[in-house]
């Protein structure tokens, strides 16, 4: 009894970071990363105390959590990690008066949906432009298809912007939107330019590269955060024709980030990946912001976030113009025989 | 306070549009006056910007008419023939300005309408120039597309990028392509989210059906709107489906309602449920039986934590080992389901468990007369675990009723890739349990807090191993279940010791493809039951030893199809149980074989506001050692069960009726606790629920079942089958302000029930009892929990049996209270 007044005497002295991620359902994966990249850079700062909770990526979870979090005088969120969760926490924690840090959502919209909102990773419009801006001006391709899932958000906003960008910069495109039934040879036959933008994730991309090889297409296939997956790299492993996608984070790409590869082999003993990466930065920023905020309060803390002008993390170099979306270094990777390696780094400064 | 400024921005003409731009500024009062004022000088700028061409002297040209109509100025443009007018409303909210700009074209007598919102007056003002100067250019659709969003029923909020902006049906135009979030709301249905991406100059149509709110136990009782989720039925085991295609009597209480419904344990949380009876003999919580439909829980209802058969060898469950705080979500499925088999002949209770929940510790005491204890860890990191360890000691309200409890139950999840994972459970039970005995009316009526002749002492010490690998993917399930469970079991009455151990192992897989499912289970189970009698009484005549071992595989097979708006689902299940009884030390066991094919059928209309369904299902339950105390054959049971419901989803009301008729063939029967005869047994009887919104923070709910259970032996005598009452009925009242206090308060009445429906002398009275439970955050880390139970004072009997000939009833307690603190750390 004695200790357990000890420990909520000195628990009471932290400052309470709550985690409301997916632990289990159907994203728990990307929970879990998250987590431990979260965790990592927690440990590091005793002033933390992470209250974390599982809201399985069901919004009723997710608003649950809120509450309770706002009953137990949290200061700041992290979480949720999808977007259509993302909309509902930003409506709870804007009448809650929570700030909520967004460290893996992309879709564009959300930091609209609530002033206390803020993200760590970069928007799928930037993403999108990013990819057109390098398959234009890097890899000089003028002519580009693009397959989108009409049906999956992600895919077709990624295809839509990566259009929208590419055609305004001079380049020529072509829409190929694919549902659910299409058949992939019937989706290969379509293919008469030679790069193709595939915004899907990795599952769908696998039979698509592979069935155009097998039918000895010379294309030159390119992908976004969707392919960031080892089993994708596994399955094209025979494939000699270089590949390109876009992602948050490449192992080594900078000081902070060799930094962080080495604790987290170090505790795991296993490679890091993007969602570690993301969650490690997500409560790095909420550590600097820590450094400036006036006072413990979540108004004065996410004043402090806004204040933040620029951040070197692990995942690149973040820009903020006082609004909550930041500019972010975007990476592309080149895959090639089942190996990736960091092709070019969009700089946030270059990302329009 | 809402200010409005309502202005008529720019009137342009079609050839020379920049020409004629004028701005007049309709005010409503001179403060708002000057808002316009600014948002007209913000807007010209930008348009400035964008247009070089809007020179200084252009700029002449605008004008202020502040005593102008819109009308007016329409008929003015008209006059001058000029094209077209932009109109715009702002609407101050707090802080934020909703700013309605229609385009009005005279030429072709079209609207358009944009809307901005959530921004300063500068951001409104460069988005509406920036939309104009497309307009005018004709390039609208290079950078904005229009949404149509209707809603069936119509009348939704509609809340664009996280702002209000109107009501469905509606249509909006010049919207920026790309990403935008939309909520549709109303009030009594379940809120929808959608993510969409607008394209430059297309038309998206957004329809969207909101789904009353339904299917669950209670109603949400603030503001927080319940969002659109598919409710999944895992059925205990992987087989998931979406509760509203599935033809059963099925509750779904999530984790928001297990919050809001003030539960401390979770049979306090199961009573609440229209179907479901809880007694709960000490007041304490840990002895709670829970029965679906009348049906015996030790034979018939399958409890898992996890998917992992909890049930001990006798068929009962040690509630204490579930801490509440940890549940996330219970399923309970209120019938047969062949694909489960016979364990789960009568339901399930599926309980599934959190990950991580805060580290607690607590003390409580019921009446004062006892003590608990109880901790509960958890921990995760690349794996997970959970832990609960609880004690308590003390005495029950009766004479001589004691009780020293010591469990200990923890769960590791580890997973293995992204589909497969592997779980293990381990649980330590040691009771000792003193029960005080029934007794008869007379004695009842000088000391209801006596002991009976009859008392019963436990002994219990069991040891549960269990693993389970799950692998998942899109089409296919596999689950392997290892359930170890040395467990000894002393049970001393005055007549007979009995000690019983057993272990039994599992698998199963599934296989789903579209409308399809194969599932295949197997079975293997050995109990042995060793019986000394201290006593000679005739009509239990107990044998020394009695070994069983069963063998259970099963294969089942199931299709959904939907034809005319019915879905009907038919399936078959087939299987075969080999099973050995080895009578007495020495004796021989005896192999018996049983096979059959079970048919199983379900309908469900999902009609507009209310949905029908009707099943029917058969099951095979394996015999059990224990149920032997005579001394003639064991074998399996056929469980036959029929159901039909209807559940109605009306805006702030949900209600559900549902009838069943169970048939259980070759049931041994129980004649108020002799053991004599194999017989069939019916249960009949209907079952309904109620839950209404009263206001934001209070909800009634109200359940009703009805009852009748009677058994038919060979020789064709009529029993109501002892301890099933007739009907039960419950209303109650919940106030909550979640996640900082709820409160629920219920009154519930059960009717006559029967020891012996032969001997009127056999009938328990009816009664009724008063509850209130609650829960408070007193601070962030410490939490009170208080039961106040049977406020009423009742002393009737809620069980009973007959001995020699002679009722006996377990008085239930009267007036007491239980009260819990926890510190979390």
């Amino acid at each position: 009894m004695v200790t357990i007044l000890i420990l909520l005497f000195f628990n009471s002295c932290k400052v309470k970071v709550g985690v409301n991620i997916p632990l289990t359902g159907p994203v728990a994966s990307y929970g879990k990363y998250c987590l431990e990249g979260i965790q990592l850079r927690a440990e590091m700062s005793p002033e933390i105390e992470l209250v974390v909770d599982d809201n399985e990526a069901d919004p009723n979870n997710v608003t649950l959590i809120l509450k309770k979090f706002a009953a137990e005088s949290v200061k700041v969120v992290i979480g949720p990690l999808i977007s259509p969760n993302a909309v509902v926490a930003g409506i709870e924690g804007k009448k809650l008066g929570i700030t909520i840090i967004l460290p893996a959502a992309t879709n564009s919209a959300l930091t609209k949906v609530s002033p206390l909102l803020f993200r760590t990773c970069f928007t799928d419009k930037q993403q999108g432009e990013a990819i057109a801006e390098f398959l234009y001006s890097t890899l000089d391709k003028k002519e580009l298809q693009i397959v989108a899932d009409t049906g999956n958000i992600y895919s077709s906003s990624l295809a839509l912007y990566v259009r929208h960008k590419f055609a305004k910069l001079g380049g020529k495109t072509e829409l190929i939107p694919i549902g659910n039934k299409t058949e992939v040879d019937t989706l290969v036959e379509k293919f008469t330019f030679n790069t193709v933008f595939l915004p899907l994730y990795y599952e769908s991309v696998k039979p698509i590269i592979v069935k155009s090889r097998e039918k000895k297409f010379d294309i030159t296939f390119v992908g976004a955060d969707g392919w960031d997956a080892p089993e994708l790299f596994e399955a094209l492993k025979n494939d000699s024709i270089s590949a390109y996608f876009s992602t948050h984070y490449f192992m080594n790409n900078n000081n902070a980030a060799h930094e962080f590869d080495s604790l987290y082999i170090n505790k795991y003993n296993k490679c890091p990946n993007t969602f570690v990466a993301l969650g490690f930065d997500a409560m790095n920023i909420i550590l600097d912001a820590l450094k400036s905020a006036k006072s413990l309060s979540s108004a004065d803390i996410h004043r402090a976030l806004l204040s933040i002008k620029e951040f070197q993390g692990v995942t690149g170099t973040f820009r903020y113009k006082g609004k909550a979306d930041p500019q972010k270094d975007v990476f592309i990777v080149k895959l090639q025989s089942g190996k990736t390696s960091l092709f070019t780094k969009i700089p946030a400064s270059e990302c329009k | 306070m809402i200010n409005t400024i309502i202005l008529t921005l720019v009137l342009f003409n079609q050839s020379q549009l920049i020409d004629s731009v004028e701005v007049f500024n309709f005010t409503s009062s001179k403060s708002i006056g000057i808002q316009a004022v600014k948002m007209t000088n913000m807007f010209r700028t930008e348009l400035g910007k964008l247009t070089p061409v809007l020179t200084k002297e252009r700029e002449e040209n605008i004008g202020i008419a502040s005593t102008m109509t819109l009308m007016d100025v329409t008929k003015l443009c008209r006059e001058a023939k000029i094209s077209g007018i932009v109109s715009g409303k702002i609407k101050k909210i707090s802080n934020k300005y909703r700013v309605q700009v229609m385009y009005h074209n005279f030429s072709n007598n079209r609207t358009d309408t944009i809307v901005t919102v959530n921004s300063d007056l500068s951001q409104s003002a460069q988005l509406l120039a920036k939309s104009i100067f497309h307009i005018r250019k004709g390039e609208e659709e290079l950078e904005f597309g229009s949404i149509q969003i209707g809603t069936n029923p119509a009348g939704a909020e509609i809340l664009l990028d996280g702002e209000y902006v109107g009501n469905t049906p509606a249509r909006f135009d010049l919207i920026p392509f790309g990403e935008h979030s939309i909520l549709l709301s109303k009030k009594g249905y379940n809120t929808a989210i959608k993510l969409i991406v607008l394209y430059p100059g297309k038309i998206s149509t957004l329809t969207e059906t909101l789904i009353p709110i339904t299917g669950t136990l209670l109603i949400p009782n603030d503001k927080m709107p319940v969002y659109l989720l598919d409710e999944v039925v895992v059925r205990g085991e992987r087989i998931k489906e979406k509760l509203f295609e599935t033809p059963k009597g099925v509750d779904i209480i999530s984790r928001r309602e297990i919050e809001y419904s003030g539960a401390r344990d979770v049979p306090s949380l199961l009573s609440q449920v229209a179907g479901v009876s809880v007694v709960d003999p000490t007041g304490s919580g840990i002895f709670s039986s829970i029965k679906i439909r009348g049906m015996d829980p030790s034979k018939y209802t399958a409890v898992a934590i996890d998917g992992v058969v909890i049930n001990d060898l006798d068929g009962k469950v040690n509630w204490s080992n579930i801490p509440i705080e940890l549940v996330k979500r219970v399923e309970i499925i209120k019938s047969s389901l062949s694909t489960y088999g016979g364990k789960a002949a009568g339901g399930i209770v599926n309980i599934m468990t959190k990950e991580k929940e805060k580290n607690k510790f607590s003390l409580s005491t019921t009446n004062g007369k006892d003590i608990g204890v109880g901790i509960t860890f958890s921990a995760s990191d690349v794996w997970s675990v959970w832990a609960n360890t609880n004690g308590r000691k003390g005495k029950g309200w009766r004479d001589e009723e004691t009780y020293d409890i010591r469990n200990f139950y923890a769960k590791s999840n580890f997973p293995m890739d992204k589909n497969s994972n592997i779980s293990l459970s381990f649980d330590l039970q040691n009771n000792n349990i003193t029960l005080p005995g029934g007794l008869t009316a007379a004695q009842i009526a000088i000391n209801p807090e006596a002991v009976g002749d009859d008392k019963e002492e436990k002994y219990q010490q069991t040891i549960r191993l269990s693993s389970q690998y799950m692998s998942e993917s899109d089409a296919y399930n596999f689950l392997l279940n290892f359930n170890a469970m040395p467990q000894t079991y002393d049970v001393e009455l005055p007549w007979l010791k009995q000690r019983m151990n057993g272990i039994n192992l599992s698998g199963n897989s599934s296989y789903k493809k579209d409308n399809f499912t194969l599932t295949s289970n197997i079975d293997w189970e050995f109990d042995r039951r060793r019986t000394t009698k201290n006593y000679t009484i005739p009509e239990k005549d107990t044998s020394s030893d009695d070994n069983a071992q069963l063998i259970n595989p099963r294969i089942s097979m199931e299709w959904r199809e939907k034809f005319y708006g019915v879905s009907i689902t038919p399936g078959i299940n087939a299987e075969w149980v080999g099973y050995w009884f080895q009578n007495g030390a020495l004796g021989a066991p005896s192999p018996n074989y049983t096979s059959a094919f079970s048919p199983n059928l379900g309908f469900l209309i999902d009609a507009k506001g209310f949905d029908i369904f009707a099943s029917f299902d058969r099951a095979l339950r394996l015999p059990k050692p224990y149920e032997k105390v005579k001394n003639i054959e064991l074998k399996p049971e056929f469980l036959s069960t029929s159901e039909a419901g209807i559940r109605i989803k009306k805006s702030n009301m949900n209600a559900s009726i549902s009838v069943f008729y169970i048939k259980i063939a070759d049931q041994i029967l129980a004649d108020a606790n002799t053991f004599t005869n194999y017989g069939d047994a019916f249960h009949r009887g209907a079952e309904g629920s109620i839950d209404l919104i009263v206001t934001d923070a209070i909800s009634l709910f109200s359940t009703y079942t009805t009852l009748q259970a009677k058994s038919l032996a060979e020789n064709d005598s009529t029993y109501v089958v002892p301890g099933n009452p007739f009907q039960e009925a419950e209303v109650g009242l919940r106030i909550s302000k979640i996640p900082l206090f709820s409160l629920t308060g219920s009154y519930k009445w059960r009717g006559k029930s029967y020891i012996d429906y032969k001997n009127e002398f056999g009938t328990i009275p009816p009664y009724g009892t008063v509850d209130v439970t609650s829960k408070i955050i007193i601070h962030s880390n410490v939490s009170l929990t208080f039961g106040l139970n049977n406020l009423l004072d009742e002393k009737g009997k809620n069980f009973g049996y007959k001995l020699n000939n002679e009722a006996r009833y377990y008085p239930i307690p009267p007036r007491g209270f239980r009260v819990e603190g926890g510190i979390d750390f």
